[in-house]
C-alpha cells in the first residue's frame, strides 16, 4: 500500500473514469447511429423453383447462408443436416438485397457449374430470389439459364455455428 | 461408423498432429502453443477442408462435433483452473506501482482503440441481433488480453524471471489477466442481456460470488491446505473433492450468467499457494488436460476458423486494421506507460512486446464470443490471425529489442541474492577477473573430477581466476506447471544446492571460493553454452564426456556440438582415475606434440598447471613424423619459462609413425595426458572425425583433449605480462 499515494490513486481514478466516459460516449453514439445488417444466417429451403436443371430439382434443395455482417458465404445443399466443410458461394447483403456467387457442388450436380443467387429477404425472413446457372457446364439440355424461387428459413444461424 | 469410435479416431489424429506441429514450432524457437493452435486450424476448413473436403468430411463429420465441443469445454474448465492455480501472489513482487500504471494503460489504450474500431466495423461485420455495446465490449476485451501463461513461459525460457523486466512483465500480466477476465465476464453479461442495465443483476451476483470465494471459499481451501500439510499427500478422495469443487464453481458462474470458465479460474486463484499442494494438484491434473483435452479445444476452435472467409483484398485490409489496432494499442500503451514510470527505452519496448502476447487466452475469449454470436465467423477468423501473429512476433521482437546478451547484466536488485540463479556478475566486476573457466555440468554428482580439474587449471597465485560451473535446465513443455517462473526458480535453486554440495567436497577447501555456479533455463545446450561463454569472456570451456546414444564416438553428440560451436578454447576431460578427487594430485603430465595450434594450447594448459603446483612434472614429447618443430609461439613461451618451471619440463623427441600407439605407451606412466584434438579437426563433421575417439580409447591415463579457438591465447598471460614488465 506504500506504493499508493492519494495523488496516484486520484490519477488512476481519472484514467479509469476517462476510459469509462469515452467508452460510454462511443457506445451511445454506436447504439444511436449505427445500424448493422439484419441477421439472416440460416438454412433456406427452396420451393416454387421453376426451370431448374435436373440435378437441382430435388425436394430437399436449400441454401445454407453463413453471415458475417454484410459478408455472406454459403452453399447450395440437398442435405442441410450435414453442413458443408467449406462454403462454395460468397457474396454480400446490403439493404435486404443478397447476392451469392460461386459453384454448385459436385455432390449435387455431376459437374461443377457456376451459379449466382440474388434476392430480397423480407422482414419475416422469406427469401424471394433468382438462381442463375451456366447450364452448358452441367451437360444438361435445360434451355433456360435462370429461375425464380421462394425460400423459407428452415433453421437459424445458431444451428450453423457449432458445425464449422 | 459408431460415433464413439469416430470421436476416438478424431482425438487420435488431433493429438498426433498437434504434437507434431507443436514440435515443429518448438524447433524454430516458438512457443508450443502456437504450433498446437496452427495444428487445430490445419485440421479445419482452412487447410484440410480446403485441400481434401471429402477426407475432412469423413474424419470430422457433423455428428461428432458436439462431442468434441463437450470435451473441449471440459478441457477449458480444467485449464482455467490450472491458470488460476498458477496465479501466485509472488508474481506481484515487481514494482507494483509501475506494474499497475503500465498494466492499466496497456488495457485502457487497446480497449479505447477497439471502441473506435468498433464504430467502423460494426456495420460491416456484425448484425442487428448484436447490440453495439456488447460488440464493442467484446472487441475491447479481445484487444486488451495478454496471455499470462504464454508470457510466463517466454520469460522463463529467456531466463528473465529474476530480471527487473521479467518481474515487472509478470506483475503486469497477472494484473492484466485478472482485469481482462473481469472485462470478459462483463462483456458476456451484457451480451446475454443485450444491455448494460440488464446485466446489472448478473454483475452484482458475480461480485457477491467472487467475494464469497475469496473469503469463505478461501477459508475452506486453507483448511484443505492445513490438512494436506498434516498428511503430506494428496489422496484420491481429496483430489475428487477438489475436482468436484471446480465443476461446482464452474456451474455456479454459468448459472449466474457469466461463463463456466470463470468459476474454475476463481477456484484456482483462491487456492492457497501451498507449494506442495499446488504442485501435486497441478501435476496430477495437467498431463491429461494439456495432452488430451486442450488439443481437442484447439481442433474444435480450428474447425470454426475459416481463413477462406478472408477472400478479398478488402477483407485482408480489414484484418490488417484489426491487427494494427491490437498491436499499436497494446505496444504503445505499455511502452508510454512504462516510459512515464522512468523505465529505460529498451526495457519499455521489451515490456510492450511481451504484453502484446495473446496466445491461447485470446482463443478462449474468441470462442466464447463466437458461441454467443457476438462476433461473426469472419471477425473470429481475423482475431484468430491477430492472436497468432501477436504471439508469434513476441520472441523475435523481444530478442531484437532486448538481446539475450544484455540479460545477465541486469538482474533484479530486488531479488534476494540467494534466490537469484545468476551469479552476481556485473559489467564492473567482469574486469578484475583475469582468467575464467566455464564448466558445463549436466549431473553435478558425476562431475566431481571435472570440477577438481578445473580448479587445478584455474588456481594461480599471480592471477585472479573464477570457475563458473554451468548447469542448464531444460523445460519439457510450455504449459507444464514445473515450467512456470516460480517452479523454474525452485528447480534452479535445487540445482544450485546440488552444485554447491559437490563444490563443498572439493580439495583443498581454500580454493572452493574460485567457484561461482550459474544455473539457467536453456533448450539448446550447445548454443546456450556458446552464448554464455561469449558473455562471460571464458578463457576455457571445460567439458565432461559421454558416449552418445546413436553414434560410437565420444566426441560426437552434444560434446561434438559444443566443440563445434563454442567460441572459446575448449577442452574435453575423459576421467579414468578411480578417485575423482585425485585431480588435485595430477603430479605427472604428458603432452604429445606435433606442430599444430591445438597442441600449442595443450602445452600452454600443461604449463599453467605446472605453475599452479610446484610438485608437478611435465613430459613434453615431440612426435616427429618429419622435421616437426615447436611453433614460433610455443618456442617463445618455452624460452620465457623461469628456471623453477623449466626444471620440471622434460622435453624429448621421438620418431613416430603411429601417434596413437605412442601416446598409449607414454600414458601408462603419467597421471594426465593433455593432447590437441588433432590437426584434421574442423575439416569434417565432429562425429566423423575418429582421431579423438581413438585417442580416448587408447589412452591409459586420464585424458584432456583440447581444441583451440582463440588465436592469442590467454592461459599464460600472467607469465608473459610479468616477463614483459621485467
Amino acid at each position: 500500500l506504500n506504493n499508493f499515494s492519494v495523488k496516484s490513486i486520484g490519477l488512476y481514478g481519472v484514467a479509469i473514469g476517462s476510459a469509462i466516459g469515452f467508452f460510454h460516449l462511443v457506445t451511445s453514439y454506436g447504439e444511436a447511429h449505427l445500424q448493422a445488417p439484419h441477421a439472416i444466417a440460416g438454412v433456406y429451403a427452396i420451393a416454387d423453383a421453376a426451370n431448374l436443371p435436373d440435378c437441382l430439382r430435388q425436394p430437399q434443395l436449400a441454401i445454407e447462408i453463413q453471415q458475417s455482417g454484410m459478408y455472406l458465404t454459403g452453399n447450395l445443399t440437398t442435405d442441410s443436416s450435414n453442413p458443408a466443410r467449406r462454403p462454395t458461394l460468397s457474396g454480400s447483403f446490403r439493404d435486404r438485397q443478397l447476392q451469392l456467387d460461386g459453384l454448385v457442388s459436385t455432390n449435387i450436380c455431376p459437374r461443377a457449374a457456376s451459379v449466382r443467387i440474388t434476392g430480397t429477404i423480407a422482414l419475416d425472413r422469406h427469401l424471394q430470389g433468382r438462381l442463375s446457372i451456366a447450364p452448358e457446364q452441367l451437360g444438361t439440355s435445360t434451355p433456360s439459364t435462370s429461375s425464380t424461387f421462394t425460400a423459407t428459413p428452415a433453421s437459424t444461424a445458431k444451428a450453423l455455428i457449432p458445425a464449422h | 461408423m459408431n460415433t464413439v469410435v469416430l470421436v476416438l479416431i478424431e482425438i487420435l489424429i488431433v493429438i498426433g498432429v498437434s504434437r507434431a506441429v507443436g514440435w515443429l514450432f518448438r524447433s524454430i524457437g516458438q512457443p508450443l502453443v502456437i504450433g498446437e493452435i496452427v495444428a487445430g486450424i490445419a485440421l479445419g476448413p482452412s487447410l484440410l477442408g480446403w485441400l481434401a473436403p471429402g477426407l475432412s468430411g469423413l474424419l470430422f463429420p457433423s455428428v461428432t462435433i458436439p462431442f468434441l465441443n463437450v470435451l473441449s469445454q471440459i478441457g477449458l474448465v480444467f485449464f482455467m483452473f490450472l491458470i488460476g492455480l498458477e496465479l501466485d501472489p509472488k508474481y506481484l513482487r515487481g514494482n507494483l506501482k509501475t506494474a499497475i500504471v503500465t498494466s492499466g494503460v496497456s488495457i485502457l489504450v487497446p480497449f479505447s482503440l477497439a471502441g473506435i474500431l468498433a464504430l467502423f466495423i460494426y456495420p460491416i461485420v456484425s448484425n442487428a441481433s448484436v447490440s453495439f455495446t456488447a460488440f464493442a465490449l467484446f472487441l475491447g476485451a479481445a484487444m486488451s488480453i495478454t496471455a499470462f501463461p504464454v508470457l510466463a513461459r517466454i520469460i522463463t525460457e529467456n531466463n528473465l524471471q529474476n530480471t527487473r523486466l521479467g518481474t515487472l512483465a509478470l506483475t503486469c500480466a497477472a494484473v492484466d489477466d485478472v482485469t481482462a477476465w473481469c472485462l470478459l465476464a462483463l462483456a458476456i453479461a451484457v451480451t446475454r442481456t443485450n444491455s448494460m442495465a440488464g446485466a446489472l443483476p448478473t454483475i452484482i451476483e458475480s461480485i457477491v460470488y467472487i467475494g464469497g470465494m475469496l473469503t469463505i471459499g478461501r477459508w475452506l481451501l486453507k483448511m484443505l491446505s492445513i490438512y494436506y500439510d498434516r498428511t503430506g499427500k494428496l489422496s484420491q478422495l481429496l483430489l475428487a473433492g477438489i475436482y468436484m469443487a471446480v465443476v461446482l464453481s464452474a456451474l455456479i458462474t454459468e448459472a449466474i450468467g457469466i461463463h463456466l470458465i470463470f468459476g474454475a479460474f476463481l477456484l484456482g486463484a483462491a487456492m492457497p499457494k501451498n507449494p506442495g499442494l499446488v504442485r501435486e494438484i497441478a501435476e496430477k491434473t495437467e498431463d491429461f488436460v494439456l495432452i488430451f483435452l486442450l488439443p481437442v479445444f484447439f481442433a474444435y476452435s480450428g474447425l470454426k476458423t475459416q481463413i477462406g472467409l478472408l477472400n478479398s483484398p478488402e477483407l485482408w485490409l480489414l484484418c490488417l486494421a484489426v491487427l494494427g489496432v491490437a498491436i499499436v494499442g497494446k505496444y504503445f500503451g505499455t511502452y508510454f506507460a512504462a516510459r512515464s514510470c522512468k523505465l529505460g527505452d529498451r526495457e519499455a519496448a521489451a515490456l510492450g512486446w511481451l504484453m502484446n502476447t495473446r496466445g491461447l487466452t485470446e482463443l478462449i475469449v474468441l470462442n466464447i464470443g463466437l458461441e454467443l454470436g457476438v462476433i461473426s465467423p469472419l471477425l473470429f477468423t481475423m482475431l484468430v490471425v491477430m492472436a497468432l501473429v501477436t504471439t508469434f512476433m513476441t520472441s523475435p521482437l523481444l530478442e531484437w529489442t532486448y538481446p539475450k546478451k544484455s540479460i545477465r547484466l541486469q538482474t533484479d536488485t530486488t531479488v534476494p541474492a540467494a534466490t537469484s540463479p545468476l551469479p552476481a556478475v556485473t559489467a564492473s566486476d567482469l574486469a578484475p577477473i583475469d582468467y575464467r573457466i566455464l564448466v558445463p555440468v549436466a549431473n553435478p554428482k558425476t562431475q566431481t573430477g571435472l570440477l577438481q580439474l578445473a580448479m587445478a587449471i584455474a588456481h594461480n597465485e599471480h592471477q585472479s581466476a573464477i570457475i563458473n560451473p554451468l548447469s542448464l535446465l531444460e523445460l519439457e513443455e510450455d504449459y507444464l506447471f514445473n515450467s512456470t517462473p516460480v517452479e523454474a526458480n525452485r528447480a534452479i535453486e535445487l540445482q544450485l544446492e546440488r552444485l554447491n554440495h559437490v563444490i563443498a567436497t572439493l580439495e583443498p577447501p581454500e580454493r572452493r571460493s574460485l567457484f561461482d555456479p550459474i544455473v539457467q533455463i536453456g533448450y539448446d545446450v550447445a548454443q546456450k553454452t556458446a552464448i554464455i561463454a561469449t558473455l562471460d569472456r571464458a578463457d576455457l570451456v571445460l567439458l565432461g564426456w559421454h558416449r552418445p546414444t546413436f553414434i560410437n564416438n565420444r566426441l560426437g553428440g552434444r560434446v561434438g556440438q559444443m566443440l563445434g560451436q563454442t567460441p572459446a578454447d575448449t577442452a574435453v576431460f575423459i576421467d579414468t582415475s578411480p578417485d575423482p578427487l585425485s585431480a588435485c594430485a595430477y603430479k605427472t603430465l604428458f603432452v604429445p606434440y606435433t606442430t599444430n595450434h591445438h597442441d600449442d594450447l595443450a602445452v600452454q594448459i600443461a604449463l599453467r598447471m605446472l605453475w599452479n603446483d610446484p610438485q608437478r612434472q611435465l613430459e613434453l614429447v615431440r612426435l616427429a613424423q618429419g622435421d616437426d618443430e615447436f611453433s614460433a609461439e610455443l618456442a617463445r613461451v618455452l624460452a620465457l619459462l623461469p628456471p623453477q618451471i623449466e626444471s620440471r619440463v622434460n622435453i624429448s623427441t621421438i620418431a613416430c609413425t603411429d601417434p596413437i600407439a605412442t601416446i598409449s605407451q607414454f600414458s601408462r606412466q603419467v597421471d594426465l595426458t593433455i593432447s590437441g584434438i588433432g590437426s584434421s579437426w574442423g575439416r569434417r563433421k565432429p562425429a566423423l572425425d575418429t582421431y579423438p575417439d581413438r585417442l580416448a580409447t587408447s589412452c591409459v591415463s586420464s585424458l584432456l583433449i583440447v581444441r583451440r579457438y582463440n588465436r592469442s591465447s590467454s592461459h599464460l598471460n600472467f607469465m608473459l605480462d610479468s616477463e614483459s614488465r621485467a
